[in-house]
């Protein structure tokens, strides 16, 4: 796990780097669209005593100067298949934002939909050293824990302590300085696929970008459209991308358990065209403007007029009544949703105290959602639009920037991962002072 | 069936988004929109500056204005005044102020001039001024000989009071009126040497001259070949003594051939070689010879 540590320490100082500097980019490449936020942090005047600290920026301290949305090409279901195609819809959604905000950006963090991610509970067992819980046995208790075999060709991504267990008491969320014999942690361990991971790291080093950051898309849409109580009680954000559905559940202000079903808006999509016979963007037009999941007695009546594949003649024009188009979305929504819920059956999402269940991304703006998901999931059920942030333009407040926004406010207050702390050195020692020579060695 | 015309890929191309990217930089930015005009401007600023063509043209586009004003009828000096000087001074000038009438007082160099006159050697004091109505005014102070220097080689010297030169002399017969002096270093004391002619005034026509002797101090030689050797110091007042002996004793008029005064307690005289004889015989009447 040491190369991992390695990796995202790097991250996390060019993290850092990026946020002296005082201008990051965020960019979310999903399967539908690439949005790309310009962010700058501690702006002129009123916040300008607020100084980047060890752990970021406090909640809000940055403003949005460059937004530009582009739909993304050579994704599917999150992970990149024509990386030309990618780097090119990056590089249109870059250059927008750049444009808007009027600088230069180098460091870019990123999220992403698909790559699979897993998600492992982690728990690790230590005797306090000094009495006193240090940062040190902090760092002890993390690396006793014991990391499955996550196979070969997977990247651990997160690593996040989410509870500390000192002697008897356990729901501790600092555990330093307190006082205690036996320190325990419970770790969440995020894996995705190495290959995804590579492929995005490649496509921005193609784009002239440093990444100083990675989550999953999940992830950063729970960060931005749940509330805090939601956050803090437990509840599940389920992001329903164009290619995959995201769900992560955060209990305790912490994500504790995120899966991904490689499903979404484009399946609808998909099944319009085949279903009612149409070319695909016209499907798209169709559901995006006449969609639902719920028919009611009026839908039988509201006809549609589909253009038809050959274009000019008027004799072959076709009409659709809108409880036809619902017939054909609503099975698949049904698919999706029935397998969101197989995942949090699976992850032990009901013995959380609270069971809310939040709605995000962008085919979560399909009217009806709310109901068919209330009564599959058995659960409240809200559709959740990202928080909102100084700057960001009206057109990016919707559901499906969910993620692009969440991944502002991370990077605005990361939260700390496992490789924040100081790792005992009987586990990285001969690798420091072999660099340490290495680097005498090259110097002198 | 394929279009026609392939769509216009929207994305920008790679070359575009580095170039964008770079124009972003603000280094870049500045010194492409200030720095690059500047250099433009400083490479046709000297362009224009090197060629020799536009230098010329500046060249005279500039001599033709500042003619035009030189000839202005204000700035015209047409006459050249001196005050009233010696012909041999009036001669020494006439090369110095040989210019062409009439010209501008713009292309009249005062400053140079003035040096030139200054520079002759008869010139004491001059001043040169521009009057109104176009006359150049000079003022020449002349410096007045008053000794005649010789030199060991029989060259001779006009010396002013102050020992200054004033210029060559021929000989001694152009100067009938002006007292002479000889040896080296004469002209530094030449103050001391008038006082002591003044003082030597009542046998003027028995003067022949000074001659200082090592540098420090005066012979006074007379026409009787009679030599005065005065005293480094004090001279004035030992030829002062010399002269009171020679009114009480004419002692200038006796067969000797120096009077010693520089021994302040006492004159001691050179006699000449009969009067050593003479005085021998005195005596001895018996002509004895002293063995």
């Amino acid at each position: 796990m040491s190369h991992v540590f390695e990796a995202q320490r790097a991250m996390r100082g060019r993290r850092e780097a990026a946020l002296r500097r005082g201008v990051v980019a965020v960019l979310d490449v999903g399967t539908s669209k690439i949005a790309c936020l310009i962010l700058r942090f501690a702006p002129d005047g009123d916040e300008g005593d607020r100084r980047p600290t060890r752990h970021g920026l406090t909640h809000g301290a940055f403003r949005v100067i460059g937004a530009a949305t582009t739909r993304s090409r050579g994704v599917r279901a999150g992970a990149i298949t024509a990386m030309d195609e990618t780097e090119r819809a990056i590089r249109t959604a870059v250059q927008a934002a750049q444009k808007m905000a009027g600088v230069r950006v180098d460091h870019v963090i990123a999220s992403f939909g698909g790559g699979s991610p897993r998600s492992y509970g982690l728990s690790g067992e230590v005797r306090v050293e000094n009495g006193e819980v240090s940062e040190l046995d902090v760092g002890h208790a993390l690396a006793a824990c014991d990391v499955p075999d996550y196979g070969h060709g997977r990247e651990a991504l997160h690593a996040l302590p989410v509870n500390f267990t000192l002697d008897s008491r356990t729901g501790l969320r600092d555990p330093r300085g307190q006082i205690g014999a036996r320190l325990a942690v419970d770790m969440h361990l995020l894996t995705v696929d190495a290959a995804t991971v590579h492929n995005l790291l490649q496509c921005f080093r193609r784009c002239d970008l440093e990444l100083a950051g990675l989550t999953i898309a999940p992830y950063a849409a729970g960060i931005s459209a749940l509330v805090e109580d939601e956050q803090e009680l437990g509840a599940a954000c389920i992001d329903i991308g164009g290619g995959t559905t995201g769900i992560s559940i955060f209990a305790k202000r912490h994500m504790i358990y995120a899966d991904a079903v490689p499903m979404g808006g484009h399946h609808l999509t998909s099944d319009i065209c085949q279903g009612l016979h149409m070319p695909m963007p016209a499907a798209e037009r169709i559901k995006t403007l006449n969609g639902g999941v719920l028919a009611t007695g009026a839908d039988d009546r509201d006809l549609i007029e589909i253009p038809s594949a050959f274009e000019g003649s008027e004799r072959d024009r076709q009409q659709i009544s809108r409880s036809e188009l619902i017939g054909v979305m609503r099975p698949r929504m049904e698919e999706i949703l029935e397998e969101v819920r197989d995942r949090l059956d699976a992850s032990g999402f009901e013995y959380l105290q609270g069971q809310r269940v939040v709605l995000t991304g962008g085919s979560a703006q399909v009217p009806g959602l709310e109901e068919l998901a209330a009564r599959i999931l058995g659960r409240q059920v809200r559709v959740g639009k990202p928080l909102r942030v100084q700057g960001l333009p009206q057109a990016a407040t919707g559901p499906s920037f969910a993620a692009a926004v969440g991944l502002a406010l991370h990077a605005s207050a990361p939260q700390d991962e496992c490789w924040d702390f100081e790792m005992p050195s009987d586990r990285v020692g001969a690798r420091r002072v072999r660099r340490a020579i290495r680097w005498f060695r090259e110097n002198w | 069936m394929l279009p026609v015309k392939a769509t216009r890929d929207p994305a920008p191309s790679r070359l575009k988004y580095r170039l964008e990217r770079l124009w972003l930089r603000p280094a870049i930015r500045i010194s492409v929109r200030i720095g690059l005009p500047l250099a433009a401007l400083a490479l046709i600023g000297v362009a224009a500056a090197t060629d020799p063509g536009v230098r010329q043209a500046v060249a005279d586009r500039a001599q033709a204005g500042r003619d035009a004003i030189a000839a202005h009828p204000a700035l015209r000096v047409d006459r050249i005044a001196v005050n009233a000087v010696s012909a041999e001074l009036s001669a020494a000038l006439a090369p110095v102020l040989d210019i062409p009438l009439p010209v501008s007082s713009m292309d009249l160099d005062l400053d140079d001039l003035y040096d030139r006159i200054a520079a002759l050697e008869a010139v004491a004091a001059a001043s040169v001024r521009i009057e109104s109505g176009g006359t150049l005014k000079i003022q020449v102070e002349e410096r007045t000989p008053a000794v005649l220097w010789r030199h060991d080689d029989g060259s001779m010297e006009l010396l002013d009071a102050s020992g200054r030169r004033v210029g060559g002399a021929t000989g001694r017969a152009d100067w009938p009126e002006l007292p002479l002096i000889a040896g080296q270093g004469a002209d530094r004391v030449t103050g001391e040497a008038l006082a002591l002619l003044r003082l030597a005034l009542p046998l003027s026509d028995k003067v022949r001259g000074l001659v200082r002797v090592g540098e420090r101090r005066w012979n006074l030689e007379l026409t009787t070949d009679v030599v005065v050797m005065l005293p480094e110091t004090g001279a004035q007042a030992a030829l002062a003594r010399a002269l009171a002996l020679n009114d009480a004793d004419d002692l200038f008029a006796r067969d000797i051939s120096h009077v010693d005064m520089r021994d302040g307690r006492r004159p001691i005289l050179r006699l000449k070689t009969p009067a050593v004889d003479m005085m021998r015989n005195l005596r001895n009447p018996e002509g004895e010879r002293d063995a």
